[in-house]
């Protein structure tokens, strides 16, 4: 299995303030990768830079080989990677449908395939409201749900999301599990920002802690959960 | 020829000087509320007019004249930003869409405004005739002929801009607005009450833009029109000193001025102008943060 | 076209009754109101192409009066100096205004911030300065501040130039039926998602792949090109053009506010805005236009207030209500005949 993603040495630098500092990781294709960390750690700060929203002030980042660094924001999703927004970002006049077709139209044109798409993603990631339903409406679940419905449409390689879970009852954490499960099923790459440990724990095959912008820890969930570092800085005693 | 330039040159830097006075007031109110004043020419427009009517009804020079019009022009800043703005500043906190509310107010505004003025006065152009507006100093027995009311308002832009200059950054009242306007949030965690300081800071604007207006007076004509002339000016002046920034805008006018009045020399005037308009875009292209800007 | 029937016309009576009025009525009218029906349909022309700009994309332009004075400008000058067929210099005057359009959009969409805003406001300024100080550009004798008067040529189709202000109109008519239509298949497709997209969230919008720059040139362009059309018409109809009030910053906020009133990315909103603004601004116009010059701007102005703070959308919405108040009323009254609501879609 080849990295799909290449991450060396890469630091962002706010003035004064450094987010994230020299970090380097290697993201095995069709992995599904958990980074965690307390907040301000410069988990977000880190799918920024990989999605160009801000760029990274040195190191790199290679996508496929190639240097994606400093590449145009919008070419991002073009070249498959997608993300979530921690803080929802809904498109607030369109339903949901609508606001899925606008990710599934990267890749389809035409208005009815669009639309045949965007339902389908509606029943795979299962929402509460109906699909109607105008996108400022939705309760916060059904937000971070539309995040990751519309990043899904755009037919990415990685997906990126940050703080999915955030407000779901234990039921929907499930749920979305096995969603994030049947995503990867069909070969994408996932990277979760998570706080919730049970579920990073479960469902990533690598987790990388970042404290203070700073790797921290890499490895499997075992050896992440039982490492001194990690206890200390934010797991806390299991 | 060289000669012409440079006279040009001196009149352009003085010109310039006053554009600069014209502009500080709303690259102050953008720089701590974010609000681009659309009314701002409209308001300078106000200000001349106030001073007009001292002077024809009282013979009273808008030098003196300032000590009126100026707190009357800050109180109606602080009000527009009290019961225009903050209400849709706090709407928009709730909503993610539609910042544009706030850019059509201060257009209807200055609209509004300068209709009402044109309603009442019409469109005729007046002139002040003080005892400074017809003065000139002639230096060289006629190689620079400097009209004293333009040097007045150049020197009045500069004591503008440094006392300006002052109050925001070496008074407690200056620290109150630098600190909104870098953070609000983090301000108003302090302590400070951040919808004050946004109407204290666009009463500040206003009342420094109604200052710029008594040196104006007293060598352009005054005509409800005047306000969208002087008001697109601020804005070009503004962008390419620098949006938010105080010596900025001084630099800008400056700079303005120069290519105005020098440009004059080659092209017809209102191809100067045609100039600016170019500089401006220029500007927007290759340092949209313009020349001092800190955004 | 079915399917644009079906859902423009489903469940809208009451806007069908409007548009047939609208077609119908002129033909029984006096001059004086057919003159007032032809500029409500050029103003809603005119917003109509404006809102392509800001109600889609949500950048604000108030100087679209450029557009239109280059359209004008440029279909005359042809047809004064070369003798240039007016249609012909319309398609023309478009594609200039169209590649100006482009010009200062594209260092201003770039940026955050209101940027476009201000360019548009100077360019337009700096433009009607420009023009009004300069009796030559170029080499071509435009006339400065006087404006430019076109030459009689004859009465029909081909001259675009009519003694009856009744072909005037119809032509208007189809100018903003054809620019609803270009507007509806934006709106229902890929771009028009794009577009709205981009004004609802620009972040978001890049994230899914989407070029903002790109997109908002774009729309600048078709909105800059249709309105250009309009800027023919205008110096058609008037047999006159000038800078004054062409490249004025009141005529450019005019086009801009019946947009905003009428709702801003809506099909119908600026016909309704038109519908509205028009009339009044006219009469105050007749009225009171010696004795208090600008009193229709001053209205215009607490206009645009109130409509800012009791209804940003514009009035769009309060028709398409008082619409379908009015079909259930009927329906009540003849025991629900015809008025079949079934529709998908947003909330009522």
């Amino acid at each position: 299995m080849s990295n799909i993603l290449e991450i060396k040495n890469v630091t962002k630098m706010y003035g004064g303030l450094r987010a994230v500092s020299n970090f380097s990781t290697e993201i095995v294709e069709n992995s599904i990768t958990g980074l965690i960390g307390p907040n301000g750690a410069g988990k977000t700060t880190l799918f920024n830079m990989i999605s160009c929203t801000h760029k990274a002030t040195t190191g790199h980042i290679f996508y496929n080989g190639k240097d994606i660094t400093q590449i145009r924001c919008h070419e991002v999703a073009r070249i498959g990677i997608a993300r979530t927004f921690q803080v929802t970002k809904p498109f607030g006049d369109m339903d949901i449908i609508e606001n899925i077709m606008v990710g599934a139209f990267l890749k389809s044109f035409d208005r009815k395939q669009t639309r045949e798409k965007a339902m389908k993603i509606f029943e795979l990631v299962g929402f509460s409201s109906r699909h109607d339903q105008i996108a400022h409406n939705l309760t916060t679940v059904d937000r971070k749900k539309l995040e990751v419905a519309r990043a899904l449409a755009t037919n990415p390689d990685v997906l990126m999301l940050d703080e999915v879970m955030a407000g779901c009852n234990p039921q929907e954490k499930v749920e979305l599990c096995h969603v994030i499960k049947d995503i990867r099923m069909t070969g994408v790459t996932v990277i979760i920002i998570e706080h919730d440990i049970k579920t990073i724990m479960s469902l990533c095959e690598k987790v990388i802690v970042l404290h203070r912008g700073e790797k921290l820890v890499e490895g499997t969930p075992e050896e992440v959960a039982n490492d001194e570092r990690a206890i200390q800085a934010y797991l806390g005693e299991a | 020829m060289f000669n012409a330039i440079l006279i040009s040159l001196i009149h352009g830097i003085i010109l310039g000087g006053a554009y600069g006075a014209i502009a500080l007031g709303l690259s102050m109110i953008f720089g701590v509320t974010r609000i681009i004043n659309f009314a701002h020419g409209t308001m300078l427009m106000m200000a001349m007019f106030g001073y007009y009517g001292l002077h024809t009804l009282f013979g009273m020079s808008p030098y003196l004249g300032m000590i009126i019009v100026v707190p009357i022009m800050y109180g109606f800043g602080y009000l527009v930003q009290n019961f225009l703005l903050r209400p849709l500043i706090l709407r928009e906190r709730t909503s993610v869409v539609e910042p544009v509310s706030i850019l059509i107010i201060t257009v209807a505004l200055g609209i509004g405004l300068q209709n009402l003025f044109m309603m009442f006065f019409g469109a005729d152009y007046r002139r002040m005739d003080t005892f400074v507006s017809k003065e000139n100093w002639i230096i060289g027995d006629g190689v620079l002929v400097l009209s004293v009311a333009r040097l007045i308002a150049f020197i009045g832009s500069l004591v503008l801009t440094f006392l300006l200059y002052l109050l925001i950054n070496k008074t407690e009242l200056g620290l109150r607005i630098r600190s909104v306007s870098q953070n609000r949030n983090a301000a108003g965690l302090c302590g400070v009450d951040v919808y004050k300081t946004y109407n204290i800071s666009f009463g500040i604007g206003v009342a420094v833009v109604s200052i710029a207006a008594a040196f104006l007076s007293q060598f352009f004509f005054v005509s409800p029109i005047i306000g969208t002339v002087y008001g697109t000016k601020s804005f070009l002046v503004v962008v390419l000193g620098g949006l938010g920034s105080i010596p900025g805008a001084l630099l800008g006018g400056l700079i303005f001025g120069i290519v105005e009045s020098v440009g004059a020399q080659f092209i017809t005037s209102s191809s100067a102008s045609m100039l600016t308009f170019l500089l401006f875009i220029i500007v927007l292209m290759v340092r949209p943060k313009g020349l001092l800007g800190k955004v | 076209m079915q399917h644009f029937i079906q859902t423009k016309l489903k469940g809208n009576w009451v806007i069908v009754i409007m548009g047939l009025f609208f077609i119908l009525y002129p033909i029984f009218a006096d001059r004086y109101t057919q003159h007032i029906f032809v500029m409500i349909i050029f103003f809603a022309l005119a917003a109509q192409a404006w809102n392509l700009m800001c109600g889609y994309v949500g950048e604000l332009s108030l100087g679209h009066g450029i557009f239109l004075g280059i359209g004008g400008y440029t279909s005359s000058l042809l047809l004064i100096g070369t003798g240039l067929n007016p249609w012909i210099g319309m398609i023309i005057g478009a594609v200039l205004a169209m590649a100006i359009g482009i010009a200062i959009g594209y260092p201003s969409f770039k940026l955050r911030g209101p940027y476009f805003t201000l360019t548009s406001i100077a360019f337009a300024e700096i433009l009607r300065i420009w023009v009004e100080n300069n009796e030559t550009l170029f080499g071509i004798d435009i006339k400065g501040a006087q404006g430019i008067t076109l030459p009689q040529l004859g009465d029909g189709l081909l001259y675009f130039e009519f003694y009856s202000k009744l072909s005037y109109y119809y032509i208007a008519l189809i100018f903003l039926a054809g620019t609803m239509l270009v507007t509806y298949f934006i709106r229902i497709n890929r771009f028009g998602f794009y577009l709205t997209a981009i004004k609802s969230d620009p972040d978001a919008a890049q994230s899914l792949g989407i070029n903002l720059t790109k997109y908002k040139l774009l729309a600048m362009a078709i909105s800059s090109f249709i309105i250009a059309f309009a800027g023919t018409f205008y110096a058609q109809y008037f047999r006159y053009i000038g800078p004054t009030r062409i490249f004025g910053h009141d005529f450019s906020v005019e086009i801009a506010l019946i947009g905003l009133v009428g709702g801003q990315g809506t099909i119908l909103g600026p016909w309704f805005g038109a519908m509205i603004l028009v009339p009044v601004s006219e009469y105050l116009s007749e009225q009171f236009g010696g004795s208090l010059p600008g009193l229709h701007l001053f209205i215009y102005g607490v206009i645009m207030t109130v409509v800012v703070f009791k209804s940003p959308e514009g009035v769009s919405k309060y028709i398409h209500a008082f619409s379908r108040w009015i079909e259930k009323k009927i329906g009540m009254l003849f025991g629900g005949l015809g008025t079949n609501h079934v529709r998908g879609g947003k909330a009522s």
